[in-house]
């Protein structure tokens, strides 16, 4: 009675199990390769095969890339910071409320729920010239004509893309730590109490530690959504400095062809500022699976 | 709420203060909402006024009219969403299994590549591979859209996914077999029951956002798969508030009517497995 | 510290799970709480230091009332039946977290859980993490860092359920070597009856949310209340003592025997009788 068909079947189990995912991840990243490996100039089916680095000297020669590119980077690093205060926040009042099911539901679905875009228009109706602050600042005096109040829209600020994303991003950082800390909270919780803690000990020594990993993951999905979005700041974005999505799709759409080249590697920053991201976040997955190994998930 | 003294300690001051930040932050949440929904039905809001001068249904009529840009286009994106939700859940409950059932070479790796579309945005892979789905005849093609959704919602799919199935484990199959259950039977009654509420949990996030799509659809979609998010973008830029309103609240009607009848769902088979989140 | 439990009721969604429960833990005492699952004996710990709120009654430490006071000021440890060691923290950071909490110093709150470590004889294991330790070392950091704050009392929610046979006994001598040593009044919640009535002072028989009995571990096997009292005893039990002077000794134990001095056996049937007969040394 051999024992290897059984061996071999679960042996290649877990590759089976993988492919589609794979295939899915495969399709990805050959995206994104082709995309970077555009931003060199190569594009097989017009012939071009040579890499080059002349687009990316175009890039890098624009007067506006570096207002672009910071400009990308303060709205993502502002938004995900304050998402995460609040996110953090909002994950632990909804434990220390007990809050039920229906609140929950409200309190995050109904954000996650909605587009970015939706939010965008709503920002608009609110806080622009017309908007319905401007009539309330109106009805107290403040404000004479549409044209006196600071309109969110076009701000050079971003104060009205940024509100966008905290709207969204607070409820979602909030639901992918929110029944892990209530999880801690109800039994290590405790065991902080018998200890003697109070209510801000625990949470700082204890149930903070320990989520500190889906936490900092959380963060830097939300921070690469910012960087990478696009329909938001269009929407919402001044004239200049634009986002640096806004500037590659402004490029990819150039009736010359070959003006994609210099489209993708714009993406192609922006790609680099992510793979930070990405670098940090793998780490943090290392660090999960070698506690984990151990027989602690954290 | 609390109205014996003595409930001090399991109600106290810290959960009172905690209820009204989520009341403030519900009233946060809800006036945005409630603000496209004035719109969708005014006629005309002039300045200075605070409510609207007149109302009107038509924003609706447009939204919701037998067309392609009405009614239509609603269908094709609540097909193409069920779709994704459908094909990204079942390809992230493989791929979760594997990860988390199994000790095998590159499975960090694998962990790591399924999350990579949380980490490289959107925009970027959609700008990247349009021109490879043209050539493979996937661009312009409801087909091709799905594909493209599935790819980016399957991080998220992936990891609420490996959650269930790490806490789950394989205490229920192990059980089953050693009951003499066959693999089909211990799948449909052990370890798919185990799996449920994370299965509904998915189906839902992968559902919001194929529904949520812009950019990418616009991409692969080349402007002929016309889904609702796509009829819905330009009017956000200006010009008519109140179709612009109309097609919000729809979206939002829409999205919120999936999501609870998932919600039941999800309620009903939380019951059958008590997770377990860490071990100390 | 003695602890009172005053005409205790709690009550559940309509099930009430402790019914005018009254009963004295006097100082230095270690009582078991001994009963069937569902008796209401958690509960009634939960009650003491605070993590279940009662809805009528009172609980009193040394005569004071301490109803109103949360959880973390009441000055009363738990060890819980698992561990609930901070996984973020090495085994001496666990031990020193109570000490931490009151704001004592880093040099001078690790010295003392070094110290309380060595008591339960885990010395060098201190800069360990939470998960390379075994279940029953565990259960000794969590008994440690129970004790590292001088608590007013001790309770223990069937703190060596979870370990096998062996390390159950090592575990019941370290508890009540500590007690002697530190003074200490400790209420334990147990199954076991065996162990009940070898390391407490007092037992208390709990059944359905009420107490069915209180007295010595001699009074719960020899002259049970009620049916619930007599039906803890599952099987037939056999505990191994000494007599002395007239007296079967097995820790706490004292059952008066007729027998010569010296090793003896105390077994009780399950019909509830019960014989003390010599244990001839060559045979055990």
């Amino acid at each position: 009675m051999s024992l290897l068909p059984r061996k071999a079947r679960s042996r290649v189990a877990p590759y089976l199990l993988a492919l589609p995912a794979a295939l899915l991840a495969c399709v990805f990243v050959f995206g994104v390769a082709n995309g970077v490996a555009q931003g060199f100039g190569i594009m097989p089916f017009l012939d071009m095969h040579t890499p080059t680095l002349e687009y990316y000297e175009q890039v890098f020669a624009r007067e506006d890339l570096l207002s672009s590119l910071l400009y990308s980077l303060y709205l993502a690093l502002v938004s995900s910071l304050i998402a995460l205060v609040g996110g953090v926040a909002l994950s632990y009042m909804l434990v220390k409320a007990k809050a039920g099911r229906v609140a929950r539901l409200a309190a995050l679905q109904i954000p996650i729920m909605t587009m970015h875009a939706l939010v965008a228009m709503a920002v608009m109706f609110a806080f622009s010239g017309s908007g319905l602050a401007a009539r309330l600042l109106h009805l107290v005096g403040l404000v004479a004509t549409p044209s006196d109040f600071p309109s969110a829209t076009g701000a050079t600020s971003g104060w009205g893309i940024i509100l966008v994303y905290i709207w969204k991003e607070i409820p979602y950082l909030a639901f992918c730590t929110v029944s892990l800390m209530g999880h801690i909270s109800d039994s290590l919780g405790e065991a902080a109490r018998t200890c003697g803690a109070n209510a801000r000990q625990t949470f700082l020594q204890v149930t903070l530690p320990l989520c500190a990993g889906a936490i900092l993951r959380a963060f830097l999905v939300v921070f690469v959504f910012a960087l990478g979005s696009y329909e938001v700041p269009f929407l919402l974005g001044p004239t200049a400095p634009k986002t640096l999505p806004v500037l590659a799709f402004i490029e990819f759409q150039d009736p010359d062809i070959v003006n994609r080249c210099y489209s993708m590697a714009l993406n192609g920053t922006t790609t680099l500022l992510c793979s930070l991201a990405a670098i940090v976040y793998f780490a943090s997955i290392a660090l999960r699976d070698r506690r984990q190994a151990g027989g602690a998930h954290v | 709420m609390c109205s014996k003294k003595r409930q001090g300690q399991a109600c106290g001051k810290g959960t009172f203060w905690a209820r009204i930040y989520l009341v403030v932050h519900l009233v946060l949440v809800l006036i945005p909402i409630a603000i496209v929904a004035t719109w969708s039905v005014s006629a005309a809001w002039p300045w200075p006024s605070l409510v609207p001068a007149s109302l009107t249904t038509r924003g609706f009529e447009t939204v919701l009219a037998d067309s392609s840009t009405g009614l239509g286009s609603l269908w094709l994106s609540i097909g193409i969403a069920i779709a994704c939700a459908a094909f990204t859940t079942c390809v992230a409950t493989l791929g979760a299994r594997a990860i988390c059932l199994h000790t095998w070479r590159g499975r960090r790796i694998f962990e790591f590549a399924t999350m990579l579309p949380f980490l490289i945005p959107g925009t970027v892979f959609a700008m990247g591979v349009q021109v490879a789905f043209i050539r493979l005849g996937l661009a312009r093609s409801v087909g091709g859209v799905i594909l493209a959704h599935s790819i980016v919602a399957l991080p998220y799919a992936m990891s609420i996914m490996c959650d269930v199935t790490r806490a789950a484990g394989r205490r229920m199959e192990e059980t089953s077999l050693t009951c003499g259950a066959g693999r089909l039977s211990t799948l449909v009654h052990a370890t798919l029951p185990g799996l449920a509420p994370g299965i509904a949990s998915s189906l839902l996030m992968c559902y919001i956002l194929s529904f949520s799509q812009y950019f990418l659809t616009l991409l692969i979609g080349g402007g002929t798969v016309r889904t609702f998010a796509l009829v819905l973008f330009p009017y956000l830029g200006g010009g008519d508030r109140t179709i612009a309103g109309a097609y919000g609240i729809v979206f939002i009607a829409v999205t919120l009517t999936v999501f609870l009848v998932f919600e039941l769902l999800i309620h009903k088979l939380r019951a059958v497995e008590e997770i377990a989140y860490y071990e100390s | 510290m003695r602890i009172d439990f005053d005409h205790i009721c709690l009550a559940v969604k309509g099930t009430p799970l402790l019914r005018d429960v009254t009963l004295s833990v006097p100082d230095r005492a270690f009582v078991s709480i001994l009963g069937e699952s569902g008796a209401g004996k958690t509960t009634l710990l939960r009650v003491a230091n605070g993590l279940a709120v009662h809805d009528e009654g009172h609980v009193l430490f040394d005569g004071a009332a301490v109803d109103d006071l949360p959880a973390n000021k009441r000055g009363v440890s738990m060890v819980f039946q698992d561990a609930r060691l901070f996984p973020n923290m090495s085994v001496l950071d666990n031990v020193a977290f109570p000490l931490k909490v009151r704001g004592v110093g880093k040099e001078e709150r690790r010295a003392q859980a070094q110290r309380m470590l060595e008591n339960v004889q885990l010395a060098g294991l201190g800069a360990r993490r939470t998960h390379e330790i075994s279940g029953g070392q565990r259960q000794r950091v969590a008994l440690a860092r129970a004790l590292v704050a001088n608590p007013r009392a001790v309770l223990m929610d069937e703190p060596f359920s979870a370990l096998d046979e062996s390390l159950r006994e090592d575990m019941r001598a370290l508890v009540l070597s500590l007690h002697e040593s530190l003074d200490l009044t400790v209420l334990m919640v147990t199954h076991d009856p065996v162990e009940a009535i070898t390391m407490s002072d007092q037992v208390v028989c709990m059944a359905h949310g009420a107490i069915e009995q209180v007295g010595a571990g001699a009074d719960i096997l020899l002259h049970p209340a009620a049916e619930s009292v007599r039906n803890i005893f599952k099987d037939t039990v056999a505990i191994e003592g000494c007599v002395e002077d007239g007296e079967f000794r097995a820790r706490k134990l004292r059952v008066p025997a007729t027998i010569a001095d010296g090793p003896a056996l105390l077994v009780r049937t399950r019909a509830g009788v019960t014989t003390v007969k010599p244990l001839d040394e060559r045979e055990s």
